[in-house]
């Protein structure tokens, strides 16, 4: 073999280096990914089913009627019941598996043609309430309400507070 | 750009050869030259990197995604789901080992409305494992995860940002 050959050979070596070292600057690409996550508010309460006592026709002494959680009505003598009393029922948002505690506001009333009632002594079918692992809650509420003697006979309506707390 | 750099250094191998060995005229052509051609790296964004919905306590904490699973580990938030690894897909020349380059520092996530509020994402890592390279047929995928900072009682809302991936040969 010629003495020329390696001469020629190592230009050309020297070219192919020279590519492989400009390479990078030209060919690396950079893109903008985009990244995301949303921030959400404490725990959300919604009320599912609204509390109802149905009809009741009260002695003319009054008296307080419980309502249960399962929609059971009850009062002292003289009461009659009549259609169908339904228990509160709320849905609640939180924390996966956690532990909460489920309070209700009180001197809530009743308010109607007559005298105001007195709703009060809630009570949910839930005594150690955890949020499931999708971070629901549900319950029911029950109540009890205080009729008052000779009440106006009449559509009531009050309104009650739900604090669910974990 | 390559065919100037060839010439080039053709033209410097004849001077060296008419200086080193006048007389001679004819080259034997036995020389062996490798050169790689580079494909321009192209790079597109699949699923964006989510941290999911969160929900934030009265501490700062955090949210991990893991690039290679896209699962979302919370500390001191509750996470309602949603959480997903960024997914990238490649194109270059087959076979060539790459690196892919990420966030060093970190990056601001701001609401995209409503009330201001910022959150910080770091520690940007990828799933590829031992030396990123090109397959045969000159594809590269790959998912990149990050760890966002709720602060405490972070301002509710949706949040958005931007992270860089560099790809090179």
């Amino acid at each position: 073999m010629s003495a020329k050959s390696p001469g020629r050979s190592s230009a050309f070596a020297a070219a192919a280096l020279a590519l492989v070292v400009g390479a990078p600057v030209a060919l690396a690409t950079t893109e903008r990914g985009r990244a995301t996550a949303t921030i959400v508010h404490a725990i959300m309460v919604t009320e599912a089913v609204p509390m109802s006592f149905a009809a009741v026709a009260p002695p003319s002494s009054g008296g307080a009627i419980v309502l249960t959680t399962s929609g059971a009505i009850s009062g002292s003598g003289g009461f009659i019941f009549r259609g169908r009393p339904t228990p509160g029922a709320f849905d609640a948002r939180g924390m996966p598996n956690h532990p909460a505690s489920v309070s209700f506001s009180s001197g809530n009333l009743v308010t109607g043609p007559g005298p105001a009632m007195r709703l009060g002594a809630f009570t949910t079918n839930n005594a150690a309430p955890v949020f499931d692992s999708a971070a629901r809650l549900s319950f029911a509420v029950g109540a009890t309400l205080v009729i008052n003697p000779n009440q106006t006979p009449g559509q009531y309506t009050g309104t009650y507070a739900v604090t669910v707390n974990f | 750009m390559f065919t100037n750099v060839r010439s080039r250094s053709l033209a410097l191998a004849a001077v060296a050869v008419a200086v080193g060995l006048g007389s001679h005229q004819a080259l034997a052509n036995t020389g062996t030259a490798k050169a790689v051609i580079l494909k321009a790296i192209s790079l597109t964004e699949g699923t964006n990197l989510n941290f999911g919905t969160i929900l934030p306590s009265a501490s700062a904490g955090t949210v991990a995604v893991a690039a290679a699973t896209g699962t979302a580990t919370p500390t001191n938030v509750s996470l309602f789901g949603g959480a997903a690894a960024g997914s990238w897909s490649a194109t270059g020349t087959a076979n060539q080992n790459v690196t892919i380059t990420l966030d060093s520092s970190p990056i601001t996530l701001s609401t995209i409305s409503g009330p201001a509020g910022t959150m910080t994402v770091d520690g940007f890592a990828t799933d590829v494992v031992g030396q990123a390279k090109f397959d045969n047929t000159g594809n590269l995928a790959f998912h990149v995860g990050a760890t966002l900072h709720v602060g405490a009682n972070q301002q509710d809302g949706s949040y958005s940002g931007s992270y860089n991936v560099t790809v090179n040969y």
